[in-house]
């Protein structure tokens, strides 16, 4: 019988070990999601018809591979395979490009790792608000001599993003594209309610917003709706344009001192939640992307997102709608803007030629931006933006219209901990009416420096 | 008893064992180690003693005010969604033992959502659920009732949550209880017939002493696996979910993954480890009591 027990209790002790370890083994269980989809370029075998011309002072190319990482796991990664396998195709036999796609987390967290171990790509795609961190992290190279070799010029670039990846005077990227918050209307909506022109200040996006909120089949109950304030995502993107159009910083320029719970970000809340519980042109309570399927069946008439739902707003069929930039509450018409920027990475063994290469594909993609704005994306050159082919993509257009007033996260190594974990809960609360505005934001605020007070 | 070496046994369990060490022990010593340190990821650890823990402790420290709390979620969710995987799934079992028609379309039916990735699982409820286009309001609305925000309103988040977690995990003890049953001799519920014992009286005086190991074993896997709870807020809310659903695991992959925190997350999934190796203590102490 002991012996029984014996055998019962060491399986049991395996059974809890086995079952530990998963846990500890550092929150890598099968239970976290795992996103991450990877892409070969796939040349097409194609006979080599059309040699590029060669430039003067270009090297030798002979079949020199390249490793190219970006985070475009949406629509826009196919918009970005067809400029690299044109660009392959360009340059058969002479550079390969081999992109993969990685979601920008996963992205995130391999960087560090792939330098040291030497298996960094060559060249990557990173977001305006995480350079600062990796250059910190002095896993990038600097880009002016790129820049140089390329021949870009502040000229041809919106100052604000031209400077926005120089750190002590050393630039660190190449801008590719601004990505936007804007607002897309339901055309049909506003010309049924007589509205010729966007509202222009607070009390006209109010009046707007009543003028479009009704009940249209006369059963009691709302259908049609001004707006949607979503208590999750985008709210969050929402109030960061609003907040820094009623004079918050975000963050002030030390970095780690976020300011969006002062008299601003209060009142940007506030009128957010007012929308929803005082003036009644949102729906409570949305669901995670509520707001976009509300838009989609058309019963929202304003709704205020990011470019990069621009190909999903496309694809459905019926639906006719326009865009235009942020709305503006406030004495600045500021929107919230991220951007991606071309970078370098260090190698354990450089290989000039083959930075050589990667450059030659950076500049590629920088002259080639107008297909990438047809994935929806605003180019951040200027001959691009400025074209005629490219006011003809309306839809994008519209938001390229508020490109000068785009507003970019301050420079910060601490972005997580002061708005991307902190922010989505204190705005989940205010707005599903558990927490008032004042009191929620200096609560998260004070979690945000703890956080930042942590790391040190 | 002359017991000869022989090399025989320890190669047969040669391949787990190694992947139980790469997987499993080495991680696991690993983490234990890494919480005395300062790590972002990149530079070298900084040995920093007891502060990872101490940190836990000091109210004025951010991981104070979160761990508490994540884990007071994570274990109400162990507390709540436990009993119920172990009810229902020894109910379904117990009714789809006895002999009825399209009993095997049904085990089917209740095992088949185990084989999702939680993921999967996630996304099938939260479209079913949807307020707007999702069917279940729309049948509620058809009926006359209110909408159910089901995903931004309490206490309907954490319904919402155990809802998806009940049905996409009661597959695994469903298919142990139906084992167990199997095993439960006859003539014992022939004897307690002829005893006079009702359907309570079988199951109580029959049934349930004679699944007694099963139910230890599924008492403590199930505990253990809903301490991992992680992905159902996550993916319900895309990572950003609420205040009051987010868990320990949540948190931990916040610290360690957008703070760059390693020791800190080290350190508390070393204390939710301990805590889990002490209720199944408890738990395998109370059910071999009278063993």
């Amino acid at each position: 019988m002991r012996k029984v027990h014996g055998i019962k209790m060491l399986l049991a002790i395996v059974v809890v070990v086995s079952l530990l370890g998963t846990v500890m083994s550092g929150c890598g269980g099968s239970s976290q999601p795992k996103t991450e989809e990877k892409k070969q370029a796939a040349t097409e075998q194609a006979p080599a018809a059309a040699a590029a011309e060669k430039k003067a002072a270009e090297p030798e190319f002979k079949n020199v591979e390249i490793n190219y990482w970006n985070v475009f796991t949406g629509a826009d990664g196919k918009g970005m395979q067809v400029i690299v396998d044109a660009f392959n195709k360009e340059n058969e036999g002479k550079i390969k490009v081999n992109a993969q796609i990685i979601a920008a987390a996963d992205m995130y967290n391999k960087l560090v790792t792939a330098v040291a171990s030497g298996t960094a790509p060559n060249i990557g795609i990173m977001h305006l608000d995480r350079i600062l961190e990796f250059q910190k992290k002095g896993i990038l190279l600097e880009a002016d001599p790129m820049v140089n070799t390329l021949g870009l010029k502040e000229s041809e670039f919106p100052s604000m993003l031209w400077n926005a990846s120089v750190i002590d005077g050393k630039r660190y990227g190449i801008p590719l594209d601004t990505h936007l918050f804007g607002l897309y209307y339901n055309v049909d909506m506003l010309k049924e309610a007589g509205i010729t022109e966007l509202p222009k200040t607070k009390d006209e996006f109010v009046a707007a917003c009543q003028k479009m909120t009704k009940d249209t089949n006369g059963d009691g109950k709302i259908d049609q709706w001004g707006t949607s304030i979503n208590p999750n995502w985008p709210s969050t993107g929402i109030f960061w344009g609003w907040a820094a159009q009623l004079g918050a910083k975000l963050c002030l320029e030390n970095g780690e001192t976020p300011d969006w719970d002062g008299p601003a970000g209060v009142e940007a809340a506030q009128f957010m939640y007012d929308l929803i519980y005082k003036y009644k042109v949102s729906p409570e309570n949305l669901p995670p992307d509520g707001n976009i399927s509300l838009f989609k069946q058309k019963k929202v008439a304003f709704e205020m997102n990011g470019i990069w739902q621009i190909t999903d707003y496309r694809s459905q069929k019926d639906l006719n709608f326009a865009t235009a930039p942020f709305p503006q509450i406030g004495s600045s018409n500021a929107s919230w803007a991220g951007s991606h920027h071309f970078v370098f990475y260090k190698q354990k063994n450089a290989d000039a030629t083959k930075l050589a290469a990667a450059v030659k594909f950076a500049g590629y993609v920088s002259d080639h931006s107008l297909d990438w704005a047809k994935a929806g994306q605003v180019p951040a050159r200027n001959s691009v933006r400025n074209s005629e082919e490219f006011k003809a993509l309306k839809d994008v257009y519209g938001f390229a219209q508020g490109l000068d007033s785009a507003y970019f996260f301050p420079k910060t190594i601490y972005k997580a901990d002061i708005f991307d974990n902190p922010n989505p809960p204190v705005m989940q609360s205010i707005l599903t009416n558990k927490a008032k505005p004042e009191a929620a934001l200096k609560d998260a605020v004070d979690k945000a420096k703890k956080a930042v007070a942590a790391k040190k | 008893m002359n017991k000869k070496f022989s090399i025989f046994p320890y190669l047969f369990i040669a391949p787990h064992l190694l992947l139980f060490t790469v997987f499993l022990i080495t991680p696991t010593i690993t983490g234990f180690i890494m919480s005395f340190f300062k790590w972002d990821y990149i530079t070298k650890p900084v040995f920093v003693g007891l502060k990872n823990y101490g940190n836990l402790l000091d109210s004025n420290a951010i991981d104070y005010l979160k761990f508490w709390t994540t884990f007071g979620n994570t274990l109400k969710f162990v507390v709540i969604t436990v009993p119920l995987l172990i009810i229902i799934s020894l109910f379904l079992a117990i009714l789809l033992n006895e002999k009825m028609v399209l009993r095997n379309f049904f085990r089917f039916t209740f095992y088949a959502p185990v084989v999702l990735s939680v993921t999967v699982a996630c996304m099938i409820w939260r479209w079913i659920l949807e307020d707007n286009v999702g069917i279940v309001g729309y049948y509620l609305n058809a009926l006359g009732l209110q909408r159910i925000h089901w995903l931004s309103q309490d206490p309907y988040i954490w319904l919402t949550i155990v809802i998806i977690t009940i049905w996409w995990l009661l597959g695994t003890n469903f298919i142990f209880f139906m084992a167990g049953l199997q095993e439960v001799p006859k003539e014992l519920y022939e004897a307690a017939e002829i005893d006079g014992a009702k359907a309570w009286g079988k199951f109580w005086n029959v049934t349930l002493p004679g699944i007694k190991r099963t139910m230890f074993f599924v008492l403590v896997t199930t505990t253990l696996g809903q301490f991992n709870i992680f992905g159902q807020p996550y993916i319900l809310y895309g990572g950003r979910m609420p205040d009051n659903v987010q868990v320990l695991l949540n948190y931990v992959y916040q610290v360690a993954f957008d703070s760059y925190r390693m020791g800190s997350a080290a350190a508390m999934t070393v204390i939710m480890g301990i805590t889990m190796v002490v209720i199944s203590a408890v738990q395998y102490k109370l059910m071999r009591a009278d063993d």
